[in-house]
């Protein structure tokens, strides 16, 4: 061991100090020998280190917005940890170094005035908590990782240039054409090609191909900030000069020359070997603007796609005349008028000045950035990791986005103002944008590339354009087609971002750059307007004659624009934001026409739970001036009101009082299809999709709902039982003459956290005759073997906390009898006092309330460890956990904390407990019941949704959470990720990265799916028995499918069937059980239940004399499936929907069915085998069996053909 | 199969449950011997019979072996065992958890004849019926229900069960603590035993207790020492957290290593 006590330090201002002994490190050779610890890597103390095996590089910048950055280097190819973290909470970030990235490490710290004070023992102290920073580590490890999967590889570059010389070439060797009348389309129809653009009629003048003046490549592939592994590349063909006439700009003619000069090119590529294929397609999605896709033939195609822009050689048009308030578009000819209005007073056309313009500065902008950028390659990774985060939020495809070209544009803004500097890594370039973008505004105060440029003009584009952002030369807005909406989303998404990033529970990098989040798992509400004759009428009779001008017969965005506008004002604070599902760009086969410019409207609501639910819009005071406009807005609807506060104002109610919580979630769609048909003409029923509930009928009672109340989703049914568990509560605690007095009465049953599927219902139970009473106790039961079983009746579950005392005995059978006295002693002062019915059992007492059976547990938290205690030989008492105890600790213990603390998530939000009944129902559809699938596990796992809902927001619509879980279970690759909940936020950072490296450490030894809330930490005690690994994947691929058939069914007819994901496959099982309905308590739950008795309704429940407790919980497919998992499931698995399944599914377990030798152990189940020497599983005995023990239930078993029997 | 009737010295004879069952359970038996003796299961008079199915019960066996001879008594395990269940003391409060699905049976005849005769049993190999008339066998729709309504304890009996157990259980108490205290006596050599309760209580025998006497006893040790005093040690101090430092960087290298193969970084 070699030890130096002295470390000479050079500072970077020149300065050398030698640090005193207390802040030396021992430095040592390890076994391996080159292992060099450096422990004086200081925080504070920034320089060079001289010493021969390290090099640390130190650099110190200062950020423009105060994240002040300090970047040190070390080579860690020696295998050194200098770990250091700063005084201030450390920043995650990353310094990209081009040549050395991969072998450098690096680290930021927070730097101020106190940088070159000596080290302290403090901050030695720091030195340990490498897991702060590790989790900074891990993001820079994990951005490289990403960068690299994203790269485009070094081969295709170079088959590129060699394939873009091949082009040129062959570009420049088509001969120029004849002088053509443009609107000549003979020739066209001679080079079997269409013309890319829509017919555009009277536009005159000529059209000649000359040969290009220039072909360069442009684009995010120019710029070296390229999306991969599949990519596009912008190439940029110019035309020369002669091919435009002086006011070329005006009515389309521009537009005209450019699809046919793209026609022409096209055309004559087709002869030429390079291509394989060539489509037409639209540049973002502007109809004016074709572009040409070309495939390029061999290996190159695999993964680049080569689009072929047209555009003129810069300076052709005077920018000026295409600045947004000039019209470049005549009315006379565009609406075929005689009369002639003078220029000045006619109406600006900015969006079809900006279409020209966009292609007239894109060489200056594209040179603005690629100077900028080689002068700052640090920005490329932080432009692309911005680009892969735009993309995985489906913000950068279609008309109107956000594209990564915006973006990169505007990392190069943040640059020219000084928000971001040469010397910031990718990490911190990424972090600064979303920050900047979340504080900014562009749809109030624009910004502007071009350097002094005027305020005044900014505004004058406000005028003109919802979005600004102004490109170098001043003229041309880049986000012209972008509705406000757009921006707004990506500036929420930016927000989000940046708290994600600061939120140490999650994984941060996971949730922003891996998560692709598709449009229907981010809105509560989607809207699809699909009727497009319904779009254009809008837009023929609404939309003003400047627009229609302006968009030239675009329809979308003057519809959107419309649309959009009523409900923005309609919907008003009832949503956070409205998102547009942009439409993708379309690409057509060279021989056909361009597709038609009518699209369907997809829009996405993001609730605001505060005021989404409101069934009251209220409006201003009748006799203010506010209130005709208000009436005008709303129409037949408004209506003037007294309030209880003596106002008397114009308002607009959706409901009554008495809405249910499923029909309050769903006002948004009244208020939508409303305004829609007053506003347009729309007609409801058809043409627009709402999709937001259309899985709550699985969680609606169709059959038998209560007479009392409306039943919606099943709140206010779960309500019910919460309020008689509490006036329960209060009478138990007043019982007068037991022992020990009551102090608390919880429930445990998943009705009391909003979970259950089908809440119990208080109803007047009758007696049928089948039922006969039993004693004084006022009891029911079951004489003979009934023809249809009893109606499903659950027991409501909770528990008991008695007062303190002493007295308990020390022994587990004294504890149970006394217990029993107990149930004795409540259930008679229950019934003497309160005159409610009760009855006991020796391990628990029932008492009927309200029409619903309560069944009651005395919590003894010491009988757990009376059921633990165990005695060595020596007399040593010992405490060790057995499946009694635990059993017990889960049921007294954990289930009520749990129930409280979800209880209390559900009151955060609403959504909570249908969700969790939406995912349970489906896994019972699915035929994994609870015994495969424990409904804790389900519930814990939908918790997790709420709690760590990143990248998205928490869910407000049921159905949204159920798709969310759906691709938790489809994606999550459990054996190496966990779900720990920190329910309340009662574990630390601390105490979760000790629970995830124990997990890491054990994963061995701990369930398939690991799962750790505050109260249970690395035990995982509701996952222990199942899910087993095989249902994990079961399910896994079950969800996956479910989530294809949901995309599909968005892009449907309205009226699809979206029961069909609750509809389970059976073609894997090898025997089913058909069970007989009348048999079945819970065949009025089943998913497809005839309508039959639909008008029935289970009568009000009222208190009478002598009540009787009906048979509770008594389900004879539940005693069979018991039965038969009990005596067979060492050799199959059982499936079967609780929730009125008629049938069971058997699936041999394959190990089962091996033949085997002779053992005592093994023998259960088995024959002789055919030979004699071995013994086999005797399956047909084993079906028979099935018959036996169903005896009266079973209608028919079904053994599959191929199945061994 | 017919013919091989030994397995490991068992010998099989199907059964079937009713006259119209198309299908048959294997039984195998063979005459039960232990080394553990047991009073109940004689030797040469008992039976041992396995993959006995569930829905067998103890008259449905006694029916089918009193064809050999008279039997005294069936008992059904889970798993062979020389000894038997403790007789339950109560019916509503179990103490042996419930059978589940196969179990294995020991059938006790009254003479070894009796067993010899039913080692013979299965040798024309056709399939003794289990459920008759005289011996139904309960199962089903009409088992569920019977078993609902045997739950339904009648209250009384309940009541004086408690009662005579509590009052047996606190005499026991009582006379528990008594011979305690009469321990506590000095006896003639002038011993006195110390237990938990009186004025001297010695510490409790649990496992916790004497980890912490142990830990304290540690820490007192701990205490004497010099730390950080020798230069060494220092040195090896600042080794140690070295050593430490280095660990956690390689256990984050692990996790890293980890992460990678796990999760690919592909984006879309």
């Amino acid at each position: 061991m070699k030890v130096k006590n002295n470390l000479s330090i050079n500072m970077k201002q020149g300065k050398k100090y030698t640090l005193s002994e207390e802040n030396s490190f021992d430095e040592a050779d390890g076994t391996e020998g080159s292992e060099d610890i450096e422990l004086n890597n200081m925080e504070e103390s920034e320089g060079d280190d001289d010493d021969d095996d390290d090099i640390g590089d130190y650099v110190s910048e200062d950020n423009e917005n105060g994240e002040d950055a300090d970047v040190k280097e070390e080579d860690k190819s020696d295998g050194v940890s200098g770990m250091k973290e700063g005084n201030k909470p450390v920043k995650k970030k990353h310094v990209e170094d081009e040549n050395e990235g991969a072998k450098k490490k690096q680290k930021v710290k927070s730097a101020d005035t106190n940088l070159y004070r000596p080290p302290t023992v403090k901050e030695l102290n720091q030195l340990r908590e490498t897991e702060n920073l590790f989790h900074s580590n891990l993001f820079r490890l994990q951005i490289g990782e990403m960068l690299k999967e994203i790269n485009i590889r070094a081969r295709y570059k170079t088959l590129f240039h060699h394939w873009v010389e091949d082009f040129k070439k062959a570009l420049g060797n088509i001969a120029d054409s004849k002088e053509y009348d443009i609107m000549d389309r003979k020739w066209l129809n001679k080079l079997k090609v269409k013309i890319p653009i829509h017919y555009l009629p009277r536009v005159t003048g000529v059209f000649k191909f000359m040969k290009p003046t220039s072909v360069s490549v442009v684009g995010s592939f120019g710029a070296g900030c390229c999306l991969g592994p599949d990519i596009k590349i912008d190439v940029r063909i110019e035309m020369p000069q002669i091919c435009f006439d002086m006011k070329d700009y005006l009515n389309h003619k521009y537009h005209m020359k450019r699809a046919l000069y793209l026609a022409y090119i096209a055309g004559k590529l087709q002869e030429i070997e390079l291509v394989e294929e060539m489509l037409f397609s639209q540049s973002c999605g502007n109809p004016l603007k074709p572009v040409l896709l070309v495939k390029p033939k061999g290996k190159l195609g695999k993964r680049v796609l080569i689009v072929v822009h047209v555009s003129p050689p810069v300076g052709v048009f005077k920018l000026s005349r295409l600045c947004p308030e000039r019209n470049n578009i005549r009315p006379n000819w565009y609406f075929e008028e005689k009369e002639i209005v003078e220029e000045e007073s006619l109406p600006p056309t900015p969006h079809y000045n900006c279409s020209i313009l966009k292609d007239l500065i894109l060489d200056a902008n594209e040179e603005y950035r690629a100077s900028i950028l080689e002068s700052h390659p640090n920005l490329k990774d932080g432009i692309l990791m911005l680009r892969v985060w735009l993309k995985q939020r489906g913000l950068d495809q279609g008309y109107g986005c956000f594209s990564g070209y915006i973006m990169s544009m505007y990392v190069l803004y943040l640059l020219q103002s000084h928000r971001i500097n040469s010397v910031m890594s990718s990490y911190q370039v990424a972090r600064n944008t979303w920050n900047n973008l979340a504080k900014s505004n562009w749809t109030t105060d624009g910004i502007s590339l071009a350097q002094s440029f005027p305020q005044q003009s900014i505004s004058d584009f406000h005028q003109y354009f919802e979005v600004v952002f102004l490109d170098v030369t001043g003229t041309c807005n880049f986000c012209a087609e972008m509705s406000k909406e757009v921006f707004l989303w990506v500036k929420q998404e930016c927000d989000l971002a940046v708290k994600c990033l600061d939120n140490p529970n999650i994984n941060s990098f996971q949730a922003l750059f891996m998560t692709s989040m598709p449009f229907y798992r981010q809105f509560d509400h989607i809207i699809r307007i699909q009727d497009l004759s319904m779009i254009n009428k809008v837009v023929e009779e609404y939309s003003p004659r400047m627009q229609k001008m302006n968009y030239t017969g675009h329809r979308y965005p003057q519809a959107l624009r419309l649309i959009l506008e009523v409900l923005r004002r309609g919907l008003g604070q009832r949503v956070k934001h409205i998102g547009i599902m942009l439409p993708n760009a379309k690409s057509w086969p060279l021989t056909d026409f361009p597709p038609s410019l009518n699209v369907v409207i997809t829009l996405g609501l993001t609730l605001d739970p505060e005021f989404a639910f409101s069934v009251l819009e209220k409006g201003p005071g009748a006799n203010l001036p506010e209130a005709f406009e208000f009436r005008k807005f709303w129409g037949k609807k408004s209506e003037v009101r007294r309030f209880q506060d003596g106002s008397i104002s114009e308002s607009v109610v959706w409901s009554n009082g008495s809405a249910t919580l499923a029909q309050k979630r769903m006002i948004c769609r009244h208020v939508v299809t409303y305004l829609l048909n007053e506003k347009f003409g729309f007609r409801t029923n058809r043409g627009i999709m709402y999709v937001a509930d259309q899985l709550d009928a699985l969680i609606q009672r169709y059959m038998l709902p209560p007479a009392d109340f409306d039943y919606g989703t099943g709140e206010e049914a779960t309500v019910r039982v919460i309020s008689a568990v509490d006036s329960l509560g209060k009478q138990l605690r007043q019982l007068k003459d037991i022992p020990l007095e009551v102090s608390a009465v919880q429930g445990t049953s998943p009705v009391f956290r909003y979970c259950d599927v089908f809440p119990p219902l208080s109803s007047l139970w009758k007696i049928t005759k089948q039922q006969g009473t039993e004693g004084r106790n006022y009891f029911l039961k079951i004489d003979g073997e009934p023809a249809i079983a009893p109606r499903w009746i659950p027991f409501v579950d909770a528990i008991i906390q008695l007062g303190l005392s002493g007295k308990w005995p020390d022994d587990l059978c004294a504890v149970q009898r006394i217990k029993a006295a107990f149930y004795i002693k409540i259930a008679d002062s229950i019934s003497k006092q309160f005159n409610l019915t009760a009855q006991q059992y020796p391990d628990c007492v029932y008492i009927f309330k309200d029409g619903f059976v309560f069944r009651l547990h005395v919590a003894h938290q010491h009988e757990i460890y009376l059921l633990k205690k165990t005695t060595t030989p020596e007399g040593v008492t010992k405490y060790r956990d057995t499946e009694e105890s635990l059993d017990l600790e889960k049921r007294i213990v954990h289930l009520p904390k749990l129930t409280s603390a979800l209880h209390g998530l559900h009151q955060q939000y609403p959504s909570y407990g249908p969700t969790c009944c939406l995912a349970k129902r489906w896994l019972s559809a699915q035929l994994l019941d609870p015994y495969h699938f424990p409904e804790m596990c389900v519930e814990l796992l939908v918790a997790s949704l709420y709690l760590m809902p990143e990248p998205y927001q928490p869910p407000n619509q049921p159905q949204l959470g159920f798709f969310r879980f759906l691709h938790l279970l489809a994606s999550t690759n459990w054996n190496t990720e966990c779900v720990i909940l920190n329910l309340n936020a009662e574990m630390t950072r601390e105490d979760i990265l000790e629970i995830e490296t124990w997990f890491h450490n054990c994963r061995t030894t701990l369930p398939a799916l690991f799962l750790s809330t505050p109260y249970d930490r690395k035990n995982s005690i509701w996952t222990k028995e199942a899910p087993s690994l095989q249902i994990l994947i079961r399910v896994a691929l079950l969800a996956g499918e479910a989530l294809r058939v949901i995309e599909r069914l968005l892009f449907l007819p309205i009226k699809s069937d979206w029961k069909q994901i609750f509809r389970p496959p059976l073609e894997a099982y090898d025997v089913l059980i058909h069970l007989l309905p009348k048999l079945n308590s819970r065949c009025l739950e089943a998913v497809d239940v005839k309508h039959e008795w639909s008008n029935h309704r289970l009568r009000a429940y009222h208190k009478e004399p002598c009540e009787k407790i009906p048979i509770t919980g008594f389900n004879p497919v539940d005693c069979f499936l018991a039965e038969l998992r009990e005596n067979y499931s060492d050799y199959a698995l059982f499936f079967c929907d609780i929730y009125g399944g008629n049938f069971i599914a058997v699936l041999w377990k394959p190990s089962a069915l091996l033949p085997k030798d002779f053992k005592v152990s093994h023998i259960n189940c088995h024959k002789p085998s055919k030979d004699g020497s071995k013994v086999e599983l005797n399956v047909d005995a084993i079906v028979e069996d099935f018959y036996i023990l169903g005896k009266g239930v079973i209608s028919t078993i079904d053994v599959k053909s191929g199945s061994p029997l | 199969m017919a013919k091989s009737d030994t397995f490991k010295g068992f010998k099989a004879f199907p059964v079937k449950f009713s006259a119209e069952s198309t299908t048959q359970h294997w039984l195998y038996y063979k005459e039960h011997s232990v080394r553990e003796k047991n009073s109940s299961k004689p030797t040469n008079r008992t039976l041992f019979i396995i993959n006995v199915p569930p829905y067998c019960n103890k008259d449905c066996f006694k029916r089918i072996f009193s064809v050999c001879g008279s039997v005294t008594s069936v008992f059904f395990h889970q798993k062979p065992s020389a000894g038997t269940t403790p007789p339950e003391e109560s019916q509503f409060f179990t103490k042996c958890p419930r059978i589940k699905g196969f179990k294995v049976a020991y059938v006790v005849f009254e003479d070894n004849r009796g067993l010899q005769r039913a080692l013979k049993l299965g040798e024309n190999m056709k399939p003794v019926i289990l459920c008759t008339k005289e011996t139904p066998i309960l199962c089903g729709l009409q088992k569920w229900c019977q078993e609902y309504n045997n739950r339904i304890p009648d209250i009384s009996l309940l009541q004086k069960e408690i009662d005579t157990f509590m009052e047996k259980f606190d005499d026991e108490a009582h006379r528990k603590a008594l011979k305690e205290k009469e321990m506590m006596q000095e006896d003639e050599e002038g011993w006195i035993t110390v237990t938990k309760r009186g004025r001297k209580p010695g510490f409790a025998r649990k496992e916790s207790v004497e980890k912490k006497i142990m830990g304290k006893e540690k820490q007192r040790r701990s205490k004497k020492e010099l730390r950080n005093f020798y230069r060494f040690q220092i040195r090896e101090s600042k080794m140690k957290h070295l050593v430490n430092l280095r660990k956690k960087f390689e256990e984050d290298k692990k996790k890293l290593a980890l992460l990678k193969q796990s999760r690919r970084f592909k984006p879309f």
